[in-house]
């Protein structure tokens, strides 16, 4: 065949071939909006599966570990149910786990199968979506305290927006003082402190003070345990505190998440939008 | 060989002027989502010499669509597709291969083919072209029924451009 004379060997005009469509490729992927959205779903999907597949292999080595931790919380959940019942003089019925009409939160348990926290914008994903019931904006629990809220859910996978993420605001109060203002992460890198906002100067705070969800937004039932405030500041000219919150929860290691499912949701939001439209 | 590079430059200016100025602004739309993109340009570097190092007409056909690509707004897709067909082009040529084989100095013109060898050359490379822009445009196999629907219509319609183009402007080797 004499089409062309050959400068590089076949090899050469193979690579050359496959730089020139990946380049083009890359220039697709990044310049054009509808093309770049079906590409970074199509690699959430892809990497989701493969998040999973390693995610389960790895499982199996910490297997006793997480067994034990899940028991362990287990068991401080039964007996804080049974002490609660103990108090309030609760029926025998009471104490039954399964889901009942009446109640308003259920918690869905999901692996995390990716996680990041060295990011300015850091997000999760976990094992569940759409079929487990989850949706967007539906808060994240661990073992320890707050993770974050849902952003993004497909059939089988959800991705969560992390509380060290720029964007995420948590309702949070002082325990036993009532006090409440927004948790934020102020992108400084450190993921073991947070910053709580919002607290008026005239409040007589502690180092030591314990900071829980105050239940306002509605994705967290209250009294959820996130820290212990470790310093306090006033910014000058600010009638609010700055106060510096160090987390009970690990991020660095979360292997199990909770989704918090509220079924006053739906009700509380129609209400919101009566109000709104007044 | 003077003659072979001042003839493909102009070829390749004149199309590319055809293709920004005219053709590129026409988005015929009778069918409501199946528009019509009529494309030419590829004209431009399916005519190059047999004899071109392969390097280069890989290189130019990623430049080529890569201008086209910035004046639609499109970066990626006509480089992609250009890069492609030039890549097919070889295996077209040895299909459509006449008794005597090929003259190394000639290009696939009218000047030196039939018009049955000229009109199935043209007609398959400018659907391969015409095929990849349309696939990495829509960007998923879900929508195969449009990016074929759209393929069809363009594909006819610019083939007849390129076969009106030819006709009048002759070009040589």
């Amino acid at each position: 065949m004499l089409q062309g004379s050959k400068v590089f060997s076949e090899l050469g005009n193979l690579i050359l071939f496959l730089l020139l469509e990946g380049i083009s490729f890359y220039l697709i992927i990044t310049f054009n909006d509808s093309q770049a959205k079906i590409y970074h779903n199509t690699i959430n999907v892809i990497s989701g599966n493969i998040a999973n597949q390693s995610s389960n292999i790895r499982g199996y080595f910490s297997l006793k570990e997480q067994n034990n931790i899940l028991l362990k919380e287990n068991a401080k959940l039964k007996s804080k149910l049974f002490n609660l019942a103990e108090k309030q003089g609760a029926k025998p019925e009471d104490l039954d786990l399964k889901v009942t009409q009446n109640q308003i939160f259920n918690l869905i348990s999901a692996r995390v199968v990716n996680n990041s926290i060295s990011l300015r914008n850091n997000f999760l994903s976990l094992n569940k979506g759409r079929k487990a019931g989850i949706t967007e904006n539906q808060g994240v629990i661990g073992e320890n305290g707050v993770i974050g809220i849902t952003k993004a859910v497909n059939d089988n996978y959800t991705t969560v927006m992390s509380i060290f993420n720029s964007q995420t605001k948590i309702s949070a109060r002082i325990k036993d003082k009532g006090y409440f203002g927004s948790l934020v992460w102020n992108n400084n890198g450190d993921v073991r402190y947070m910053t709580l906002n919002d607290i008026p100067k005239h409040v007589p705070i502690k180092l030591g003070d314990k900071v829980e969800t105050s239940g306002y937004s509605n994705l967290f039932p209250s009294g959820i345990n996130i820290g212990k405030i470790v310093g306090k500041r006033i910014p000058p000219g600010s009638s609010t505190y700055e106060l510096k919150v160090k987390l009970y929860q690990d991020m660095t290691k979360i292997k199990f998440a909770y989704v918090v499912i509220n079924y006053e949701t739906p009700a509380l939001d129609s209400l919101y939008l009566q109000t709104k439209s007044l | 060989m003077n003659l072979a590079l001042l003839n493909n430059g102009t070829r390749f200016i004149i199309l590319l002027l055809l293709q920004i100025i005219v053709f590129s602004q026409a988005r015929i739309g009778p069918l409501g989502p199946y528009y019509i993109d009529i494309i030419v340009f590829p004209l431009a570097y399916l005519l190059l010499p047999f004899r071109t190092p392969r390097e280069l007409q890989f290189l130019l056909a990623f430049g080529i669509g890569l201008i086209v690509d910035l004046s639609m707004q499109s970066p990626g897709l006509h480089a992609g597709a250009s890069v492609f067909t030039i890549a097919v082009r070889p295996i077209i040529l040895r299909l459509l291969e006449p008794r005597g084989g090929y003259d190394k100095l000639h290009s696939p013109t009218l000047q030196r083919f039939k018009w049955p060898w000229f009109a199935s050359f043209i007609s398959i490379l400018s659907f391969v072209h015409i095929l990849f822009y349309f696939s990495m445009e829509v960007f998923t196999p879900l929508f195969l029924g449009a990016i074929l629907i759209k393929t069809l219509l363009s594909w006819f319609v610019s083939t007849l451009f390129i076969f009106l183009i030819v006709i009048i402007l002759n070009p040589l080797d």
